[in-house]
């Protein structure tokens, strides 16, 4: 008879899971077991138990392996003293170890900041309820001329109309804003008349429904959204409440006057919106204000005119789950046919959606406040390659030092392996060393982040608060990078060190076996090198081109012209304020209008030149403004001549451009010409009295000279200016601030130089600038500190080779060179691959400038030598060391 | 602390190792707890629990001489150690105890 056999595939499964020194022992209980069972219940019966008891066997201290006799008593032994010689080997290489924890640090910080602020940037405004789902409506107009204009304003009925149109939209909040309002806190009076509290808000005062309260989530902390329903009443945040009231409990139910002219009650306080939404939320006013507003106070235009547009009325709309986007908008554009019909210009207008989340980034659309700035996605994404170009520079330098180190200690990897290390113990060893490093170094650069913050927040444009960064995901985060970063830097020159041949690093130089690394590493320097010379091109042409701006003749004169701001309610006393004014010694003219010659707002008209009855294909700028207006700004005249200060009468003034574009050749040939400017409430027609030479309408990255047309109209007169001729600046600034006081009590006074305001203007592109030298700055720095590494180690290898030089005769200054030239070799190849490159890259960047500067070739060849230079300068150091150093000292020994 | 106390499974085990003196060993164990007790046994349980009274120091091993029954493979022979017997009096002892305070009138 054949003898039972145990089922074959549960001894396999036994055998794979089993411990060696377990398995004989297991295997004959089983076979005895199973034998005696056959003989007792049958064959079908034993195998069903072997099955049974194989795996009633899968227990961890069947599975354990039996520890070798040679092994480590225990792991964590190992893992201390692997922290042990780590501990030794740095504190051997103490400079190289600083110079590679410094440059990891600094260059981890600087990326943790830069990412933060990225984080910051695309976070704006996605706290509300399903952001996604929430969308602007925004319009696109085609010009005759081809030209598309942008605007997120809508026409006032449009809101209603959607209602009824598209009653798919689950919520429609129109907001008005900003009003930029004067608020005088009354109290629980309101018909105190002595109230002396008065604040000019700038940018504040948006005007929602309740709404708008189901769109977005601002939490109201006393009082409901509903009360927003009512006219003449207003929400203020908590800040507000405490700046107007001291308290918020005491401010609801008081009141405020706005603009001197609505006297409205507190309903409600709002907890003080996060920094990142691009609404202004300190001062809420109801939307039913503005419908029940006829004298446009709150914005021009009526609840029944398709024709006029002003981009602070915006229209923002939730559409239900799950809604197509392209459904919307196609619905949009017939909404557009319908409604535009009848308009002289209705194929032109077509309203579309855009995301909640373009609010903060779309640059072809105004959002309510200037104070937060509109950021592009691709300046953002500039600040995220930047971050990574910096931390892949600090890893490489760190990668590169540490495999730099680690050949040198080739000898000690084979005394180990003859002593029987064994390869897996050795690459956990220079891991653990690695980890180490990278540990300290990633603690010190989220220390860096977390000390530089208060001071970088300006540079960044972020809030300084630590917070809103430091949140748990930024701990993975950099746990993710520890991990890579000790496996990128560690695991090659583990790898490499312990498969060393023992017998070849004694036999032989062990940096000959090197030279292909050498290679490796050559490339890491000239990448480095290429980045870090990218950024100073980008730099120069930066500041070049900033500085170009600032220099550039604007066509008027801003010297000494003092700016501030009116309100036209009390239009009648200006003529007031300009005698007293004039009567200060060093004033020498005043003005009052619409606008400052170059100013970031823009204010578009249609008009008619060549028949009155027919409006031009394109639109004009409009500055209204008194006739002092050309004297105080230093306009000049090419023809005719400025039309007089107390001059009602409409007349005009146009400049060169606006001529050009008619096709005017003779500028004098346009005196006495009749205009009719329309686009508000009722058209002027009147006839040209002069022709004035450009000047900048807007600020010169939005087009510098517009068409432009001025004429006297004192409702629109939001601005004074005034001339000083005066030494003492200051002096004659306080005497104008106390005249104003005197004229108008009730208005708060806002002022400041010209000066001051076109710096503003160039904001973002300062800031820009400063980003750029301080990164220019980081990535030289961490360039140079992973060529100073190199250097050092490359002069340490051939401290040898040069004392056998020197002993032939060498020249300390041979040898310098003979040390030097390689490395300059890698940065002139550096320069050769970032000329074209940062050229590319400005040439993107200027063309958002109307006026720019050529980019030349000298920047090229100025951040070339500079390169060379700091190259030179770093390797010098250590080569100088090394010619200078006494051959006998380096022949010496063995 | 290990060993202070003595699950059921593992009287039972090293009664079986009291029982098998001098030859008890994994197969062996299991052969004698389904014979004196009339249920089936997992060989893996009986290793698990010998492990741990090893552990515990109730028992101890060495391993048995070459075996003709077994292919010529070698057995690792159990016994109970000083402790191991002192534990087996104990749980005896405590039964006893508890048998004898039960009150007569309580099967009644």
């Amino acid at each position: 008879m054949k003898e039972p056999f145990p089922p074959a595939l549960a001894q396999r499964l036994l055998r794979w899971f089993c411990a060696p020194h377990l398995l004989d022992e297991m295997e004959s209980d089983l076979d005895e077991l199973f034998h005696q069972r056959v003989g007792l219940m049958g064959l079908r019966r034993a195998r069903w138990r072997y099955w049974r008891d194989v795996l009633s066997l899968m227990r961890p201290f069947v599975m354990k392996r039996q520890p070798t006799p040679f092994s480590n008593p225990t792991t964590t032994d190992m893992i201390r003293n692997h922290f042990l010689l780590a501990w030794r080997g740095l504190k051997r290489h103490r400079s190289f170890t600083a110079l590679n924890v410094l440059g990891l640090s600094v260059g981890v910080a600087a990326a943790l900041l830069l990412f933060m602020t990225v984080r910051y940037e695309l976070s704006f405004d996605r706290f509300h309820t399903d952001p996604d789902r929430i969308y602007r409506i925004v319009r696109e107009q085609v010009l005759a001329t081809g030209d598309k204009e942008f605007t997120p304003g809508n026409p006032l009925p449009v809101a209603a109309a959607l209602k009824t149109d598209l009653p798919q939209l689950e919520i429609i909040a129109p907001v008005f804003g900003t009003l930029d309002p004067q608020v005088t806190v009354l109290g629980s009076d309101p018909n105190a008349a002595h109230a002396t509290a008065k604040f000019l808000e700038d940018d504040e005062g948006l005007m929602v429904g309740p709404e708008f309260f189901r769109l977005f989530n601002f939490r109201w902390l006393i009082g409901q959204p509903g009360t927003l329903a009512r006219p003449n009443v207003v929400a203020l945040s908590r800040k507000f409440a405490e700046k107007y009231f001291g308290d918020a409990q005491q401010a609801v139910g008081k009141f405020v006057r706005i603009n001197n002219h609505t006297t409205m009650q507190v309903v409600g306080v709002l907890a003080d919106a996060p920094s990142n939404t691009s609404f202004p939320m300190n001062l809420v006013i109801s939307y039913a204000t503005k419908q029940a507003d006829r004298a446009e106070r709150f914005g021009f235009g009526s609840f029944a005119d398709w024709g006029s547009t002003s981009s602070n009325d915006q229209i923002f709309v939730r559409l239900p789950p799950n809604f197509p986007v392209a459904t919307a908008n196609a619905l949009l554009v017939k909404f557009s046919r319908k409604h535009y019909e009848g308009q002289k210009d209705r194929d032109k207008k077509t309203h579309f959606l855009s995301p909640l989340a373009e609010m903060h980034h779309d640059q072809r659309y105004d959002t309510f406040s200037n104070q937060v700035a509109v950021v592009p996605r691709s300046r953002i994404w500039n600040l995220a390659i930047v971050g990574g170009l910096l931390l892949l520079m600090a890893c490489v330098n760190f990668v590169n030092i540490a495999s730099a180190l680690a050949s040198r200690r080739a000898k000690e990897v084979s005394v180990r392996k003859v002593l029987g290390s064994q390869k897996g113990q050795l690459v956990a060893q220079f891991l653990t060393e690695t980890l180490f490093m990278v540990l300290v170094s990633l603690l010190l650069g989220v220390g860096l982040a977390y000390a530089a913050l208060p001071y970088v927040s300006t540079l960044f444009n972020i809030p300084a608060d630590a917070s809103l960064y430091f949140r748990p995901d930024v701990s993975f985060a950099l746990l993710g990078l520890l991990v890579l970063l000790t496996l990128l830097a560690g695991l090659y020159p583990a790898w490499i060190l312990s498969s060393f041949s023992p017998l070849d690093v004694f036999r032989k130089q062990p940096s000959r076996g090197w030279l292909q690394g050498l290679s490796l590493r050559q490339s890491l320097i000239v990448f480095q090198f290429t980045a870090a010379l990218v950024l100073i091109i980008s730099t120069v042409i930066n500041l070049r081109q900033m500085d170009y701006l600032s220099r550039l003749d604007l066509g008027f004169d801003q010297q000494g012209v003092y700016n501030f701001g009116m309100d036209t309610e009390y239009g009648p006393r200006n003529a007031t304020l300009r005698n007293e004014l004039l009567r200060i010694p060093g004033v020498s003219s005043v003005t009052f209008s619409s606008d400052v010659p170059s100013s970031n707002s823009k204010w578009q008209s249609t008009f008619a030149y060549s028949n009155l009855s027919k409006d031009e294909d394109f639109t004009v700028s409009l500055k209204m403004a008194d006739g002092n207006y050309f004297q105080t700004h230093g306009i000049t005249f090419l023809a005719g001549t400025p039309y007089a200060v107390n001059d009602t009468l409409p007349k005009f003034v146009v400049n060169e451009t606006l001529l050009k574009k008619l096709g005017v050749e003779n500028a004098a040939s346009a005196l006495g010409r009749n205009l009719r400017l329309g686009g508000f409430t009722s058209p002027i027609k009147g006839p040209i009295v002069g022709v004035v030479k450009d000047f900048h309408t807007n600020s010169a990255r939005d087009g510098g000279v517009q068409p432009l047309l001025m004429t006297p109209s004192s409702k629109f007169y939001y601005a004074g200016s005034v001339k000083i001729r005066s030494k003492n600046l200051l002096q004659t600034v306080d005497r104008i601030k106390a005249t104003y006081a005197r004229v108008f009590p009730e208005v708060a006074f806002v002022g400041r130089f010209y000066e001051e305001s076109l710096n503003a203007y160039y904001k973002a592109e300062q800031q820009m600038g400063g980003l750029y030298r301080t990164f220019a700055g980081l990535t030289i720095f961490i360039a140079c500190l992973g060529l100073f590494g190199l250097a050092a180690f490359t002069a340490e290898q051939r401290t040898k080779e040069i004392g056998v030089r020197k002993v032939l005769g060498a020249s300390v200054a041979g040898i310098v060179a003979l040390l030097s030239k390689e490395f300059v070799k890698l940065v002139v190849i550096a320069i050769l691959i970032a000329s074209p490159v940062a050229w590319y890259l400005m040439n993107q960047w200027l063309q958002d400038f109307t006026y720019r500067i050529d980019i030349e070739w000298w920047v090229f060849a100025g951040a070339g030598v500079l390169a060379v230079g700091i190259a030179v300068l770093t390797v010098s150091f250590q080569s100088i060391k090394a010619a200078l150093m006494n051959p006998v000292k380096s022949l010496r020994s063995e | 602390m290990k060993g202070t106390y003595l699950g059921e499974f593992e009287e039972v085990v090293l009664l079986a190792v009291a029982i098998r003196a001098g030859d008890a060993y994994g197969a062996a164990v299991v052969t004698e707890i389904e014979q004196q007790m009339n249920r089936p046994v997992n060989l893996g349980a009986v290793h698990s629990a010998l492990n741990r009274l090893q552990e515990k120091g109730l028992v101890e091993s060495r391993m048995g001489g070459i075996a003709p029954e077994r292919g010529g493979r070698r057995k690792r022979l159990y016994s109970v150690t000083g402790a191991g017997r002192r534990a087996l009096e104990e749980v005896r002892q405590l039964r006893n105890q508890m048998w004898n305070a039960i009150p007569q009138t309580a099967w009644s």
